[in-house]
């Protein structure tokens, strides 16, 4: 017998039930069972994981999930939550598992950020009636230009790195296919080359249903090394190596032999069956300088014709860490911050490591322009990133463009209830069972996340437009248009910003 | 114009909720509630539901081009309107010689008539099609 | 003087600027006519103008003008000026203490040699490197300008008063600009006043920019520290940035600093294209975006630009070998009735006037 208590309450209202079943059909958590005898739908509140997919589908609203507030006595040290998970670990003996991203309530400095608008002696600019522009190229810039004259015509002799286009600065952060199932990666496939923009394979290697989508994909190389061959580094637009993930930095990955099925398996060229294991490092980076050796040898594999990218989790010490990975000779970075999700992590990790991306962000822009080395990398923000202010937000901190995944989810279906790890996500998205990721129409989650970004886009726009400026390039790091609420002093240095009303 | 309600087995869900909207939209009052809980004359569904270990799907007249149900019909009570095959309830001696023939089991037996999937003449898009979840049920041009 | 202000100065105002094409000279008294049409544009809270010539006695030297909060700061500037430079000849620039200004800071000229024999492009990186020594490093030392053959001459006043002040009818040169301010803060601060030089640039600037810090943050990476807070200060230091130690030209510098819309650009032909993209995206840092026109003054010419969305006036007049520039005609009108031609530049596009007739 279970110790723990249910943390959710499943509430049936029996005038509006119609018992048409589709709540039995649809919870893959077998929270309802229909007893043809008795004409009665039986509910196991144990097995409620809170994810709301019944609450959606019934056709009578006959359903409510609320939160179990009978759990235990009210204690402010010892929460419901301690209190379970030690029942658990007790139980199980093993670590407690968790999805997404980090959700204790630690400060959001997002939160505690205001933007600035024109008033009088600059004139606000209306979206509607000028050109507003938000593209944004990532990639390794020279510090200056070189001209050449022929024949009295002035034209280009410095060759640029190379460089990926965006036509907007939200970008789909990595999650690969396994831990997201194959009609998730095409939505966001699609839905990236219909926005101008770019998806990441995660470290899931590329179905070949995807690589039409080449063009807008940026292929992830991490320390499993699982789906890279020739084709892969061909047919991406730009590699990321992965470093680490703001989810769970210092942490490996684990896709459990059951999720890989045989065209996963194909995809991530291993045995299906077999657990798929990327090590917490990469076995050939034990130091920044092996970092630099694989940025080359990809760059060579590549034939210098891609730009490179480094994502590292936001930790302590990034600034320093992300100034090594420049001279390195990357040309995007990429910060992950402690809200960042993941398809599985062991809680202790994703609640208790890391730190925030808007300082992580504010500290590392600092840090390359003090180097004088800013113009040699672009930097990509990502960990947390919910609405278009944030992501505002974070290009007026130095960021050139984010990433976004759980929004993304959300965006698909997901409801953040954090069970990704079970494999039976309700919404097809982070599961391999084919009953449940045909839930997944990819026409209509590439749908929302076409209408998701475009709505960002507008809003960047109207912002900007508020701001008197009209080009992305001119709130990048434009720090004096962000005004910290409840910021102790120290913190608004750390951000390098001013405290509202200075 | 002729179109066709047509599912992508590969994803439908399974919820059947396409089954639950046609019912109401034929019932009388044609609130789910009232319609599920209090009306008394119900008719089997539309919809024909059909799963198979993991695959499902929905499935309704197809408005054959040359349907075998006008020629098994010997009321003439069936006939095809603007591409919509139709049967005409008056005439309809329930005989239930479309049912037999019907490839597609689309035909069902009422109270001493036959029925089947009217397309929601009276809609711009039938009710299953509008209320898919996952957008499996498609209204098509043939 | 006042100490620097801690938020970015915010104003609006009055520009103007002639040339000479042949290097004829012409008086001080001159273009002060012209910006004391522009009177209501200004509130008294600032003006200044900028002269190119007009030290024929000291041609070759760099002509450093200062505003010193105290005498520390002056031994404190003129020791580190000696250090780097021999000073021919300093005097307090002479001004006519009967106009009434507000916070006088005490004024002084060097006329100053750099001690060792340099190429040119050596020669003003020194000097550069001096003055933002000079404004970083010492307080309540402000170097205003520091070109050759040319300074600048500011002030908390009226224009006119400005003018009378530092008695501009002394002088005479073949390339003139005034500015009139309208701040809505700082008042009192003679540091904020147009123009604003650096070597031998000077801008006077009308409107604000609302990426400053944008374009701030990233001039500090390569050695330009902006104390004196001002939108003016960034986009002075922008054509330094760009002219100087980058080697463009202006008018690939102004396809930076108000650079055409990505629409355009991919509709031009492709070395054009290849051009103006990598120019944008290589100097995104320097693209200025709000409401401004500025009169960029220079050794050989002046030059006036306007944002891409044209939001701030600006015009350009000609008649015979003199070029003018100005936020409005009748500040034009004013000194020469009759011109040969007028225009307005649009949005982005520099209008250039050179010394030897070039009219571009």
């Amino acid at each position: 017998m279970s110790s723990v208590i249910p943390e959710f309450i499943v509430d049936k209202n029996e005038d509006r039930c119609i018992k048409c079943k589709v709540c039995v059909r649809q919870c893959s958590e077998e929270v309802f069972k229909y007893f043809e005898e008795f004409d009665l739908i039986r509910i196991y509140n144990d097995k409620c994981v809170g994810c709301h997919r019944c609450e959606m589908m019934c056709p009578t609203d006959a359903l409510t999930i609320t939160k179990n507030n009978a759990l235990y006595k009210e204690n402010f040290h010892w929460s419901s939550y301690t209190i379970n998970s030690i029942k658990k670990q007790a139980e199980t003996g093993g670590m407690i598992l968790t999805g997404s991203g980090n959700d204790k309530a630690y400060v959001s400095y997002w939160d505690r950020m205001l933007l600035d608008a024109s008033q009088v002696t600059n004139p606000p600019i209306d979206p509607l009636r000028e050109p507003m522009e938000l593209r944004t190229y990532l990639g390794k810039k020279p510090d200056r230009i070189t001209l050449k004259e022929e024949n009295g015509e002035v034209s280009l002799e410095t060759k640029l790195s190379p460089q990926i286009k965006l036509e907007t600065p939200i970008m789909f952060s990595a999650m690969s296919y396994g831990s997201i199932s194959l009609n998730a990666c095409e939505s966001l496939a699609s839905a990236a080359s219909k926005l101008g923009t770019f998806y990441n394979t995660g470290e899931g290697g590329l179905h070949k249903k995807l690589y039409k989508y080449g063009k807008n994909t940026i292929g992830q190389i991490a320390s499993g090394r699982f789906g890279v061959d020739t084709d892969y580094l061909d047919t991406c637009a730009a590699i990321e190596i992965k470093i680490g993930q703001g989810a769970k930095p210092g942490i490996g990955g684990h896709l459990p032999g059951e999720k890989v099925t045989v065209e996963i398996s194909e995809t991530r060229m291993i045995p299906s069956g077999t657990d798929a294991i990327s090590p917490a490092p990469h076995h050939d980076i034990y130091s920044i300088e092996d970092l630099k050796q694989l940025i080359s040898l990809i760059k060579e594999a590549t034939n210098y014709e891609k730009p490179v990218f480094v994502k590292i989790a936001a930790v302590h010490n990034s600034a320093a860490i992300a100034s090594g990975i420049v001279r390195a000779g990357a040309d995007v970075i990429v910060i992950d911050g402690f809200r960042g999700g993941t398809g599985a992590a062991p809680s202790v990790i994703r609640d208790n490591t890391g730190i925030p991306i808007e300082v992580a962000l504010a500290v590392i822009d600092q840090r390359l322009r003090d180097e004088s080395i800013r113009n040699e990398v672009s930097i990509v923000a990502a960990g947390g990133i919910r609405s278009s202010a944030d992501a505002v937000k974070a290009m007026a901190l130095g960021a050139d463009a984010v990433y976004i995944a759980t929004a993304a989810l959300i965006a698909m279906g997901c409801t953040l209830c954090q069970k990704c790890y079970k494999g039976k996500c309700n919404w097809g998205l982070t599961t391999q069972d084919p009953v449940l990721t045909r839930r997944l129409n990819p026409e209509l989650g590439s749908q929302r996340l076409t209408n998701l970004v475009n709505s960002w886009n507008l809003e960047i726009k109207e912002i900007l437009g508020s701001m008197g400026i009209n080009a992305i390039e001119a709130l990048r790091g434009n720090r004096l248009r962000l005004r910290g609420v409840g910021l102790t002093e120290l913190e608004s240095k750390i951000l390098g910003i001013e405290h509202a009303g200075m | 114009m002729k179109r066709r309600i047509i599912c992508n087995e590969d994803f439908c869900i399974g919820c059947r909720l396409c089954e639950v909207h046609c019912n109401v939209k034929h019932s009388k009052s044609r609130d789910i509630i009232l319609a599920y809980k209090y009306e008394k004359e119900k008719e089997p569904s539309r919809m024909t539901f059909e799963q198979k270990e993991q695959v499902c799907g929905s499935i309704v007249c197809m408005n054959c081009k040359d349907p075998l149900c006008i020629k098994a019909c010997s009321m003439g009570a069936i006939k095809i309107e603007d591409g919509t095959v139709i049967i005409d309830t008056d005439r309809c001696v329930g005989c239930w010689m479309c049912v037999m023939v019907c490839p597609f089991g689309a035909i069902k037996r009422g109270d001493k008539k036959a029925f089947k999937c009217d397309h929601c003449h009276d809609e711009e898009v039938p009710i299953c099609v509008l209320n898919c979840p996952n957008k499996a049920l498609m209204y098509e041009a043939d | 003087m006042n100490k620097f202000p801690r938020e970015k100065d915010i104003s609006g105002c009055s520009i103007f600027g002639l040339i000479n094409t042949d290097g004829e000279k012409v008086s001080g008294s001159v273009i002060t006519e012209a910006i004391s049409v522009l009177h209501d544009r200004a509130n008294g809270l600032g003006g200044g103008f900028s002269g190119y010539g007009i030290y024929p006695d000291y041609p070759d030297d760099y002509a450093f003008h200062l505003f010193f909060d105290s005498v520390k700061a002056k031994e404190e500037t003129e020791e580190l000026i000696n250090k780097h430079f021999l000073i021919e000849y300093d005097e307090k620039i002479r001004t006519d203490n009967s106009i009434n200004l507000p916070n006088k800071p005490l004024l002084w000229r060097y006329f100053v040699k750099n001690r060792n024999i340099l190429s040119k492009d050596s020669e003003r990186e020194e000097t550069f490197k001096a003055v933002m020594d000079i404004n970083n490093n010492i307080e309540g030392a402000y170097v205003i300008s520091s070109g050759k053959n040319m300074g600048v001459f500011k002030g908390v006043g009226y224009p006119e008063d400005i003018s009378k002040f530092y008695r501009l009818e002394d002088y005479s040169g073949y390339i003139w600009t005034a500015h009139g301010r309208f701040p809505t803060n700082t008042p009192g601060w003679w540091g904020g006043a147009h123009p604003f030089g650096l070597l031998d640039w000077t801008i006077v600037h009308n409107g604000e920019i609302s990426s400053y810090d944008t374009n701030r943050r990233y001039l500090e990476m390569y050695g330009y520290k902006c104390n004196l807070v001002t939108d003016t200060e960034v986009i002075t230091y922008l054509f330094d940035f760009l002219v100087r130690k980058n080697n463009l030209t202006l008018p690939l510098a102004s396809k930076i600093l108000a650079s055409p819309m990505w629409v355009d650009i991919d509709r031009m032909e492709e070395k054009k294209r290849e051009l103006l993209k990598a120019l944008r995206m290589t100097y995104a840092g320097a693209l200025l975006t709000g409401p401004f026109s500025v009169i960029l003054g220079f050794e050989n010419g002046i030059m006036g630009l306007g944002d891409r969305l044209k939001l701030r006036p600006l015009l350009v007049g000609k008649n015979e070998n003199t070029v003018y520039m100005s936020s409005e005609e009748c500040a034009v009108r004013k000194i020469c009735p009759d011109l040969d031609s007028v225009y307005r530049p649009k949005g982005g596009e520099p209008a250039i006037a050179l010394l030897d007739g070039k009219y571009v």
